[in-house]
């Protein structure tokens, strides 16, 4: 069981995002209009270092999304992972389904909505791996400031994997800035991590990285990216976002 | 083009423009014409509207229906700052949205008997579409003040409480190239004469919200 459990540690990046964002790593406070809808995807690499096995793990995630009103969306992904660490051998796997919902709390119109949007993003995974008894409850609080060309955000996200033996809790903070080269595509920076609020005997999966990130929008599809450059026990964490709207 | 009409009542009006009570004011007068490509008449709504000074909004709230797959009606006009509601009255979805410069919106997608509601702080010409159905269209004027009105079946209108002053004259109908106009001298008391004539064509293609081309058999049920 605790082996089992380490791997949904080790390959739950726990990041899943849907609506539009402007950035690889992070959140924006963007949700869908009312009845909206929009299959959104991500693939992510966390390439570790040397303290933790080099362990390399890469996950693609799927959701579809609704808009419930003009604030609220409802997102419902499926998440896999490949993992190969030095000490085990490759393996591919479902990980989780899931449930979140995400609130925006100012209005979205674009004359009326302020500079600054705050958004909240709950969830919780089922993972499907191992003994199947294990949940991931999520949360982020996510603020974006949008100024003429000039975005900026801030997530601050907490995740907990919780099973019968062994609960695991993780910090998601990040920040990034990016500006509007054209009307469809931006530019910019982000940093963002995950750090453990509690120690398992494995060891402390935490790691940061810092790097450019570019989105590009043409009618109903947008794509994000992001290249995380490791600063703390992590090589590098690249992300690829791509949403489509219906 | 238009010519102020001298000595016609000589009667003092009081009217109450921008909150100023006992203002006198005149009124303007006069016929539109609408033209289709072909020469024919038409009878397609017009707004005549007069420009050059500013007033405060009012409080009503217009409604611009949903109903049998057409805005209902399809050109309006309001104050800067006024609302607009869309009630749908069919029985399936519709979407509404503009890509206007003036004032761009997408209300979602919502089914009979919902109803949203838009406010227009800027001025401007806006046009409305339905992301479902392509053949939905509608036209918002959001003008500077009060002083606006749809011309009557015989083409004739009649705008009360216009300032005295120099002013101009718009005429504007959908599908024409552009509205027309003619400067207008208004006289407190007096009517100002000020006839105008407008062609309409063809009804423009418009994208969906995406920035694209509709494609066939849009219509959803979904509820």
């Amino acid at each position: 069981m605790r082996r089992l459990l380490l791997l949904a540690m080790v390959v739950a990046p726990g990041t899943a995002s849907a609506g539009r964002t402007f950035y690889g790593w992070l959140q924006g406070s963007e949700t869908m209009p009312e009845r909206g809808a929009e299959i959104g995807t991500f693939i992510s690499e966390e390439n570790r270092l040397e303290d933790l096995h080099n362990n390399r793990d890469t996950t693609w995630w799927f959701a579809p999304s609704i808009g419930i009103n003009d604030q609220l969306e409802l997102t419902l992904p499926i998440e896999f992972a490949w993992d190969r660490a030095d000490n085990t051998g490759p393996r591919s796997t479902m990980l989780h389904y899931a449930a979140e919902l995400k609130y925006r709390f100012v209005t979205s119109d674009s004359v009326d909505k302020p500079a600054f949007a705050p958004a909240i993003r709950i969830g919780i995974n089922r993972v499907v791996t191992g003994s199947r008894d294990v949940v991931e409850p999520h949360a982020t609080l996510i603020g974006t400031y949008e100024a003429g060309a000039f975005h900026a955000a801030i997530n601050l996200g907490v995740e907990a994997l919780v099973g019968p033996d062994q609960q695991y809790y993780q910090g998601m903070p990040g920040v990034g800035l990016s500006i509007a080269a054209t009307e469809d595509l931006r530019f910019g920076v982000e940093a963002f991590g995950e750090f453990a609020l509690n120690h398992t005997d494995d060891g402390n999966y935490s790691w940061f990285a810092v790097g450019p990130n570019l989105a590009w929008t043409h009618g109903r599809t947008w794509i994000s990216a992001a290249y995380g450059i490791g600063v703390y026990k992590i090589r590098d964490a690249p992300k690829l976002n791509w949403g489509i709207a219906f | 083009m238009g010519v102020a009409a001298a000595g016609s009542t000589g009667r003092v009006v009081g009217g109450v423009v921008g909150g100023a009570v006992g203002r006198v004011v005149g009124r303007v007068v006069g016929n539109v014409k609408i033209t289709d490509a072909d020469g024919k008449p038409s009878n397609a709504d017009a707004i005549i509207y007069v420009v050059g000074f500013k007033e405060a909004p009012g409080a009503e709230i217009t409604q611009v229906a949903q109903k049998d797959k057409k805005f209902v009606p399809d050109l309006v006009a309001i104050t800067v700052g006024e609302h607009v509601k869309f009630p749908n009255g069919d029985a399936f979805l519709h979407n509404v949205f503009s890509q206007s410069t003036a004032r761009k919106f997408d209300l979602g997608s919502f089914k009979r008997g919902d109803a949203k509601d838009k406010d227009f702080p800027d001025p401007g010409v806006i046009d409305v579409y339905c992301n479902i159905h392509p053949e939905m269209a509608a036209t918002i004027l959001v003008l500077p003040n009060r002083r606006h009105t749809k011309r009557n079946a015989d083409g004739s209108y009649l705008i009360d409480g216009v300032p005295p002053g120099s002013w101009t004259v718009f005429a504007y109908t959908r599908r024409a190239a552009k509205p027309v106009s003619a400067p207008v001298t208004v006289t407190a008391g007096q009517d100002s004469l000020i006839n105008l004539a407008l062609t309409r064509g063809a009804e423009p293609d418009h994208l969906n919200k995406y920035g694209e081309k509709y494609h066939d058999n849009a219509t959803t049920t979904y509820r």
